[in-house]
Parts: structure tokens; C-alpha cells; sequence
């Protein structure tokens, strides 16, 4: 019986000292994601500037994220929460927030026409002979281009 | 005598007939711009016909697929058109047409591509850039992708349409395309648009365009101050150091980056005063950095710097005028080592861009001599922990 309680105690021992070593697997500063599945050219926010980053950086609350053109990555928060970031697209890494909440920004929202706009050529302009011409109605992302001709 | 004037009036003959011919062929044959005037009306039947002669006529095949295309047959059209291209795939006139008959018919990606050719093979900016201009209006995605191809006309494309103030987030795509034994967007290209977009608040972007110019061995150490080891040689571009350009004799100072052993770096700004009136900053660099605090820090050197006050840097709020003075350095004059220096910055949220400058204390305020000799390395801004 006493060999009993002994083995017990020694498995909670055990227990008790594996525990901190699983622990120790997270990061003890204060970083909370990392940057994983990297591609092209990714900048982070440093103490003096933005600097390329790397593969499995580690990132604090507050750093900056930015990807330039043909470029991606995913910033994995420890929590699971992964936050993909396309070409031209920031991030600040932030604490606290629900996962669904924490959305990449596009650097570049290009100012697209709402409405399409027809493109008069005039194509006598480009028809070496005469003839033909009309409008070409370009816009609409995704839609039918129709064509008015004169 | 008799043999002289027959040789003049052979002469005047010969020259009539020179004359002839020249006016024959730019005013007669060919028009304005230098295409073959309009033949004369013929059937479709009559010109089949004269193909048949001469099946390699391509200005005939062209004016087949006109007369098919008028009569609303535009699979005939395009065949006899395939067959122009096939047969002269780089002649201007096949190329003009099948853009239009392709645009006619609203392919605009496919019209897009044959004026690209003609642009890059024959210029024709004036008439091709204003299509290019409304399809990139439209949010084409034809225009971008051709773009990225790093065709010849995109560079005088994007300066045209910056000069002409087309938005710098439109443009800013074309600026993508990546550089290929010398080509890619080029400084001129990147300037003006990043300088559209500062102009239009949108000092986040205009920097994000410039750090996607750059190139890749750069990005490794941005910084808030750029080069701030002044190991690589101005670009006088963007967010990159701007030496001030002006002559010595009309400025008072010149910038170099020069070889030092102090620092971090093989080298270090100098900036020699010659003793003349100061009227700009010897240097500058644009940022963008973000809302907050920050500290400013260096290293100085100073060799006999003469003046009223001296010399310091100063960073200004540039996107917005009413903010001012963010911070500045202690003032450099007299003579002393190597020595470091920092200060305190403050950017308030209103302002999204920045300037940093080495200038002449009080330059503004009034007349300011400088002589001597300053060295400045490892300029750096820091954010808090």
C-alpha cells in the first residue's frame, strides 16, 4: 500500500515537472503570434523603422505587417487565430480582439469607376481606311462589355 | 553658252520633276500621316478578285474585312484580318485595324494587347494613351496586366498620366512590374508618383509605392530614417536623402556621402559650408512615420563651423502645415570629435508625413552665413519601447 501512494507520488511529481517544461514552449517575452507561410518581400515594424522580416519572427502587440507587391504571408497568433495577408496589404497585431476581428488592410483602395465609361475611339482614328467607329463601354468589373456602335 | 543653259534647263527639269514626285507621294498618294489614301470604292467581289493576284496584298485584305465588317459579318471580318496579321504581323495599319475591329467588338483585353504593340513598336502616343487612359479609369484589368509585361510605352505612360494628374493610386499598379535588365519603373516614374500622392494626403501609400520600388537587398533595414548610415548614394528620390541640387556657388554647401572609419557604416554625410548665404537645407529626407514618440539620435563632427547660430536638423510636419516644428537638434558650430546627439520627437495623429532636414539655424528668419565642415553618421529614429 505505501508502494502505492508512493507511485502515486511520484507520477504528480512527475506531472508537476513536466508542467513547466510544457510552458516553456511558449515564448517567454511578450510576443503573442509569427509569421508563417511567407512569401516575397515582408516588412515589420522595428524600434527604428520597418526591416524585412523572416519566416517564424516572432511579433509583439503593436507591430506593423506589411507585404509589398507579389508578396504574402499568414501571421499565426499562439491562440490559433491566422490572419492572412495578401500582396499590398497591413497589419497591426493587436491583443485581445476576437479572431473574426482581426482583418489585413489594403494599402491601395484604387478608385474604380462606379459607372462604366464608354471609350470613344472614334476608331476611324485607328481604322486606316475609314469606316467602322463606335463605342466601346469598358467598367463594370466582372459584367458584359457592351458595345454601342454609332 | 548654249551647253550651259541646256544644263540649267535640264536642272530646272530634273527638279520639276524631283518636286513632282515628292509632293505626288506626301500629298497625293500618302496622307498626313503618312497612310496611303483611301482607295477607291470596289466591291467586295472586285477586290477578291484582285487578290487572287496578288493573295499577299495586305492592304487589300484589310479593305476586305472593312466592306465584311460594314456589312455586320464580323466572322468574316476577323478571318480576313487573321489573315492580314499572319501575313504582316508588325505592319502598323494590320495592327491598327485588328485593334479596332477587336475593340468594335468589345474585346477589350485582346485590343488592348495589338495597341500595346503599336505603341511599343511605333510610338503613337497621342492616339493610343487616351484609350489606355479611360481603360485604366475603368479599372481595366487589360491595362495592369500589359503593364506588368514591362512593355516600352509604360514608363512615358506613367509620366504622362502624372503630369496630366491622373490619381497616384491608379497609377501605382503600373509602377509594379518588375525590373528586368534595366528596366522596371524608373525614378522619374516613381517620384512623381509618390510626390501625386503626398500632394493628395495619402502619405501612407506614396511611401508603400517607394518601398515597393526599392530594391530587395534594401528593404532588409528601412528604417524611419532612410539610410541613415549614408552607406549607399542618394537617389534624391521619395523618401530616399535629397542633397540639395543647387549649384555651390548659388546654395553655400555641398553633401556628399563620403568614406569615414567612424559610425557603423564605410561611410558618413559631410557637408562643407563655403561661407556664402544659406537659402535651403544642405539635406533632406521625407517620412512617414507613424503617430507617437520618438528620440532622434546620431553622431556629429564639426570642423570650424562659422556662423551666427550654427547649424542643426529639424524635423517638420510636411503634410500639414499648420503643425510645424516636431522636433530639432542641438546647434553644431565651432569644432569638436565625434560625438553623439539626440532629441526628443513628438507626431501628433494630423500628421501622416514628415521632413527632416539639416539646415542653417534662423535661415528663415533672416540673412545666415555658414563656413566649415560637418560629418553626421548612424541617424537613426527611435521608437519607444
Amino acid at each position: 500500500m505505501q508502494y502505492r501512494k508512493a507511485g502515486w507520488t511520484m507520477v504528480l511529481a512527475g506531472a508537476l515537472a513536466l508542467g513547466p517544461a510544457v510552458h516553456a514552449q511558449q515564448p517567454r517575452d511578450d510576443t503573442i503570434a509569427r509569421l508563417v507561410d511567407m512569401q516575397g518581400n515582408v516588412l515589420v515594424s522595428r524600434e527604428s523603422g520597418l526591416s524585412s522580416a523572416n519566416e517564424q519572427l516572432r511579433l509583439r502587440p503593436g507591430t506593423r505587417v506589411i507585404t509589398t507587391s507579389h508578396s504574402e504571408v499568414v501571421v499565426e497568433y499562439d491562440d490559433g487565430c491566422r490572419v492572412r495577408l495578401k500582396e499590398n496589404q497591413r497589419f497591426e497585431v493587436e491583443r485581445g480582439k476576437p479572431c473574426a476581428a482581426l482583418l489585413a488592410l489594403d494599402i491601395f483602395a484604387a478608385p474604380v469607376a462606379n459607372t462604366a465609361i464608354p471609350i470613344v475611339l472614334g476608331i476611324a482614328a485607328l481604322w486606316p481606311y475609314g469606316g467602322g467607329g463606335g463605342t466601346v463601354v469598358v467598367g463594370g468589373q466582372g459584367g458584359e462589355i457592351p458595345i454601342s456602335p454609332n | 553658252m548654249d551647253r550651259t543653259v541646256a544644263w540649267r534647263a535640264a536642272i530646272v527639269a530634273g527638279s520639276l520633276v524631283l518636286l513632282w514626285r515628292i509632293l505626288s507621294i506626301n500629298a497625293v498618294q500618302y496622307d498626313q500621316n503618312g497612310r496611303p489614301h483611301s482607295p477607291p470604292a470596289a466591291t467586295r467581289a472586285e477586290i477578291a478578285a484582285r487578290l487572287e493576284d496578288n493573295p499577299a496584298d495586305v492592304r487589300r485584305v484589310i479593305e476586305l474585312a472593312r466592306i465584311d465588317l460594314a456589312s455586320s459579318d464580323v466572322a468574316r471580318a476577323r478571318a480576313a484580318l487573321d489573315r492580314a496579321v499572319a501575313l504582316a504581323p508588325i505592319d502598323r495599319t494590320v495592327l491598327e485595324a485588328q485593334a479596332a475591329l477587336l475593340l468594335d467588338q468589345g474585346r477589350i483585353g485582346e485590343a488592348a494587347a495589338a495597341l500595346s504593340r503599336i505603341a511599343s513598336l511605333y510610338g503613337e502616343h497621342d492616339r493610343i494613351f487616351p484609350v489606355f487612359a479611360r481603360m485604366l479609369a475603368a479599372g481595366d484589368p487589360a491595362i495592369v496586366t500589359l503593364a506588368l509585361q514591362d512593355p516600352r510605352w509604360v514608363g512615358p505612360f506613367v509620366l504622362d498620366q502624372c503630369a496630366k494628374g491622373t490619381s497616384g493610386l491608379v497609377l501605382a499598379p503600373l509602377l509594379r512590374r518588375a525590373a528586368k535588365e534595366g528596366g522596371g519603373p524608373k525614378a522619374a516614374e516613381v517620384e512623381c508618383v509618390t510626390q501625386q500622392l503626398r500632394q493628395a494626403g495619402k502619405w501612407p501609400e506614396a511611401y508603400h509605392v517607394w518601398l515597393d520600388s526599392l530594391a530587395r537587398e534594401r528593404l532588409s533595414d528601412v528604417g524611419f530614417v532612410f539610410n541613415g548610415s549614408f552607406e549607399y548614394p542618394p537617389t534624391g528620390v521619395s523618401f530616399d536623402w535629397r542633397p540639395d541640387r543647387a549649384a555651390e556657388r548659388e546654395s553655400g554647401h555641398v553633401a556628399e556621402f563620403v568614406p569615414s572609419r567612424e559610425g557603423s557604416g564605410q561611410r558618413a554625410l559631410r557637408v562643407a559650408y563655403n561661407g556664402k548665404r544659406q537659402l535651403a537645407p544642405a539635406v533632406s529626407q521625407l517620412l512617414a512615420v507613424p503617430p507617437g514618440h520618438y528620440r532622434l539620435t546620431g553622431r556629429a563632427r564639426v570642423d570650424r563651423v562659422s556662423g551666427p547660430r550654427g547649424i542643426r536638423w529639424v524635423l517638420r510636419c510636411a503634410s500639414d502645415d499648420q503643425v510645424g516644428v516636431l522636433g530639432a537638434s542641438e546647434r553644431f558650430v565651432g569644432s569638436s570629435e565625434w560625438a553623439p546627439f539626440s532629441f526628443d520627437v513628438d507626431i501628433p495623429p494630423r500628421c501622416a508625413g514628415q521632413v527632416l532636414q539639416l539646415e542653417a539655424v534662423g535661415m528663415a528668419e533672416g540673412t545666415t552665413f555658414i563656413s566649415g565642415n560637418v560629418w553626421f553618421d548612424d541617424v537613426a529614429l527611435l521608437a519607444p519601447h
